[in-house]
């Protein structure tokens, strides 16, 4: 029985290429994830091992079908360590049986590797939709983050950081692993700004060059912005309280992401008070279609006119034969 | 501050019946390499979502909510009793811009009552799409809602500015636009929607052209409201029945390659004209015309098939079930397919499945035959197919159920709470 502790894709395909060269199957291998190292062998020694059990000029080639490989990158983001042992049955398939198996949407492993990538690409759109950032000055920063990330904020701005330059911050509790994933997609976005994501997993910061990745923390107190009071107002006034549908909100907006959500304390108020202001629009006394809009034809009809005759004197004028 | 929370609050009251929130099929931009903010491209992302389930990606507000105009089933008219505000163009860009380095949206969906004169307000609004673009290098999402009155010269500059121009249909016949929104005209209307539709055409053509000879010099043709053009209808203001909308809808589609049509049931407002009916149509209404919109454009449905299909000759959807359902149940002779065999088109016609679940089928088959409770995996109920389908391991016995008795079968175990919930569960994007 072989033990692997990898977290994350490239250790895992390292492993992965490895263990299909030297004929090593599903069954003898337990992944894990997480620290563990000290409990089990090192990895790099198993690996080495592995490596030398078939002769370097003999290692068969391994090639996946890029449908995997794609399918492969996304489940690895997972949060649950049983995605190794899946992504290795399904290479191992792949390898030994057929390529084909990876379009076959009634193999088990294929439906649970689809199932987790489904997932997480869910949890990464929410992500992209739900972070919301905050506007802090960077002398806020040192009790946010530690003092190496402020630094690496502080590399891109002209001052020293103390005359009132900001920093975009963010807390975020993703499902799954995909903080790193998905930074490149913030720095294309938000490049002219310097920013931060937190989350429990992994932080990563952009100072308008750079992405650096960091271990995760905890959920910083004291995030506030001076925009909340202008999106709060905005949420309240697009909202139709004539076409309350709980469910439809709830489906796409869970109440695990309301937390971090400035909008989402307005809720409870929004939805009890729906009904009573529909009913009052409905018995509001009806304006006549009065004076104002017979008025108001009168003058557009007035102001076609003058355009139509307008356009017809500009065609006489244009069908004119030259003169000369 | 406090004098723009209360602006905000008017303008954006008076925008939010505008159905439109796509930020969606523009091109990919982004703001690698530059020192601004923004992107786009692909599927947009809803930033949020109100209670009654529409998602906010865009910062959907008026200009300005004073009008000039009498339409009588909007609130901004003018002689609705609705305080009016005027926001300056630096105060939505800034807002816009604001809202969007907190990630709260997409982009912007700028849209204003008219004051002065077309013209006027057109270049307001044109002149916050520039800012945003060129002083501000904003590479997010912009849909700019066009007047049609307004000069060709304005139209060009605000497609060059736009992801997406739309000018409203409002409603779907010449009449009830004349009895409703006086100052409005089809031929206005739809010239300018003509005219748009030619200049996105040309750009896109231009584009292509010079691709295919050097890319360099591709880059530096404009793009021109590359995400095309929308529109809207109001539901249930007028007498008009659902196959005349579809029929309108058919024509925007085929005649100024319309990218959608948004259907809107007239809601409450505070201060109702007495033009308009006494009560807002069911909303279930204007989810069945999504639907059969969706049928028509994805399903290679062709209109009358849809129109047709109503048990009654009053030309309206039957809102019991939706208008796939109705086909099926009564073009029987069609039925079963067996999904073994048929193909695509046959196979998109079963009720219940769409197009994600044909194309899986179809890929199943190359592997092994598609059975009845693989139908559980794509999790269509199997009293939905029951009737419709032929599968490897089951043949339904066709003939000794009537189409009345398959529907109030449907109807009474999907009956109450489950049913509706789940309707109106589901977003517009995602029907059958
Ligand atoms: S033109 Fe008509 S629909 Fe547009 S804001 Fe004015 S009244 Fe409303």
């Amino acid at each position: 029985m072989y033990y692997f502790n990898v977290n994350h894709f490239r250790e895992w395909r390292r492993c992965a290429r490895s263990l299909l060269q030297a004929r090593i199957s599903p069954d003898e291998i337990e992944w894990g994830s997480g620290n563990q190292h000290s409990l089990f062998e090192p990895m790099a020694d198993s690996l080495d091992e592995i490596d030398s059990l078939v002769p370097a000029g003999r290692k068969p080639a391994i090639t996946m079908p890029k449908a995997f490989v794609e399918l492969a990158e996304t489940a690895a983001c997972y949060r649950d360590s049983k995605k190794w042992q899946v992504l290795y049955r399904l290479a191992w398939k792949l390898q030994n049986h057929s390529r084909h198996i990876i379009h076959d949407l009634t193999d088990s492993d294929v439906i649970v590797a689809r199932d987790m990538a489904k997932s997480v690409s869910r949890d990464m759109h929410k992500m992209k939709a739900f972070v919301r950032f905050n506007d802090l000055e960077f002398s806020c920063l040192p009790s946010l983050i530690n003092a190496e990330s402020v630094e690496f904020l502080k590399r891109n701005i002209s001052g020293d950081g103390s005359s009132g330059e900001s920093c975009f911050v963010a807390w975020f509790e993703p499902d799954h692993l995909i903080v790193e994933k998905l930074s490149p997609f913030f720095a294309k976005r938000f490049t002219g700004m310097h920013w931060c994501i937190l989350t429990p997993d992994q932080c990563v910061f952009w100072n308008q060059a750079e992405l650096r990745l960091a271990p995760g923390c905890e959920k910083p107190a004291g995030l506030a912005d001076p925009m909340h009071g202008m999106w709060k107002t905005y949420y309240k006034s697009i909202y139709n309280p004539a076409r309350l549908k709980e469910q439809a909100m709830q489906s796409e907006m869970p109440k695990k992401y309301w937390k971090n959500l400035p909008e989402a304390e307005l809720l409870p108020e929004l939805i009890e008070q729906s009904s009573a202001r529909t009913q009052k629009m409905l018995e509001n006394e009806r304006t006549p279609a009065d004076r104002l809009s017979r008025k108001s034809s009168a003058l557009r009809n007035a102001q076609f006119e003058i355009q139509r005759t307008l356009e017809k004197k500009r065609q006489e004028v244009s069908s004119a034969p030259p003169k000369n | 501050m406090s004098a723009l929370i209360k602006k905000l609050a008017i303008l954006a009251d008076a925008a939010k019946y505008d159905a439109s929130c796509a930020s969606s099929g523009t091109t990919f931009r982004d703001s690698a390499k530059t020192s601004g903010i923004g992107s786009s491209g692909g599927m947009g992302i809803c930033h949020s979502y109100t209670p009654d389930g529409r998602c906010i990606s865009l910062l959907k507000v008026l200009l300005t909510n004073f009008c000039i105009y009498e339409c009588s089933y909007c609130v901004n008219r003018a002689s609705s009793n609705v305080p009016r505000a005027r926001f300056s163009v630096d105060e939505v860009v800034k807002l816009c811009l604001d809202f969007y380095k907190r990630n709260y949206i997409e982009g912007l969906f700028l849209s204003s009552g008219i004051i002065q004169s077309a013209d006027y307000t057109m270049e307001q609004v044109v002149a916050v799409a520039r800012k945003l673009r060129i002083e501000h290098g904003f590479r997010g999402y912009i849909h700019l809602k066009t007047i049609p009155e307004a000069s060709k010269d304005l139209l060009a500059q605000a497609g060059l500015y736009a992801d997406r121009l739309s000018i409203n249909v409002e409603l779907p016949s010449e009449e009830s636009l004349q009895q409703l929104a006086p100052e409005k005209s089809t031929v206005t209307i739809e010239s300018t929607m003509g005219r748009l539709k030619e200049a996105i055409s040309e750009h896109k053509a231009e584009k292509k052209e010079q691709r295919k000879k050097s890319t360099n010099r591709a880059k530096r043709i404009p793009d021109f409201s590359p995400a095309g053009q929308s529109t809207q209808m109001i539901i249930g203001a007028d007498n008009s029945n659902d196959a005349v909308i579809l029929n309108k809808s058919h024509h925007l589609y085929k005649s100024y390659e319309m990218r959608r049509v948004y259907y809107s049931a007239f809601s409450p407002i505070p201060d109702a004209s007495s033009q308009l009916p006494l009560k807002p149509p069911p909303l279930i209404r204007e989810h069945r015309l999504y639907q059969a919109d969706w049928l028509m454009r994805f399903y290679h449905f062709k209109v009358d098939e849809i129109t047709q299909t109503t048990s009654t000759d009053d030309g309206m959807l039957d809102l019991d079930v939706d208008p796939k359902f109705a086909w099926a149940l009564q073009h029987r002779e069609y039925f079963p397919v067996d999904v073994n065999r048929a193909d695509y088109e046959q196979i998109l016609r079963i009720p219940g499945v769409g197009v994600r679940t044909a194309r899986r089928i179809l890929q199943q088959r190359r592997f092994k035959k598609v059975r009845i409770e693989d139908f559980e995996r794509f999790k269509i109920p199997f009293k939905k197919i029951q009737f419709f389908v032929q599968a490897a391991n089951y043949t339904p016995s066709i003939g000794d159920v009537s189409s009345t008795a398959i529907k109030q079968r449907w109807l009474a175990q999907s009956q109450g709470t489950a049913f509706f919930a789940a309707a109106q569960k589901k977003n517009q994007l995602s029907l059958f």
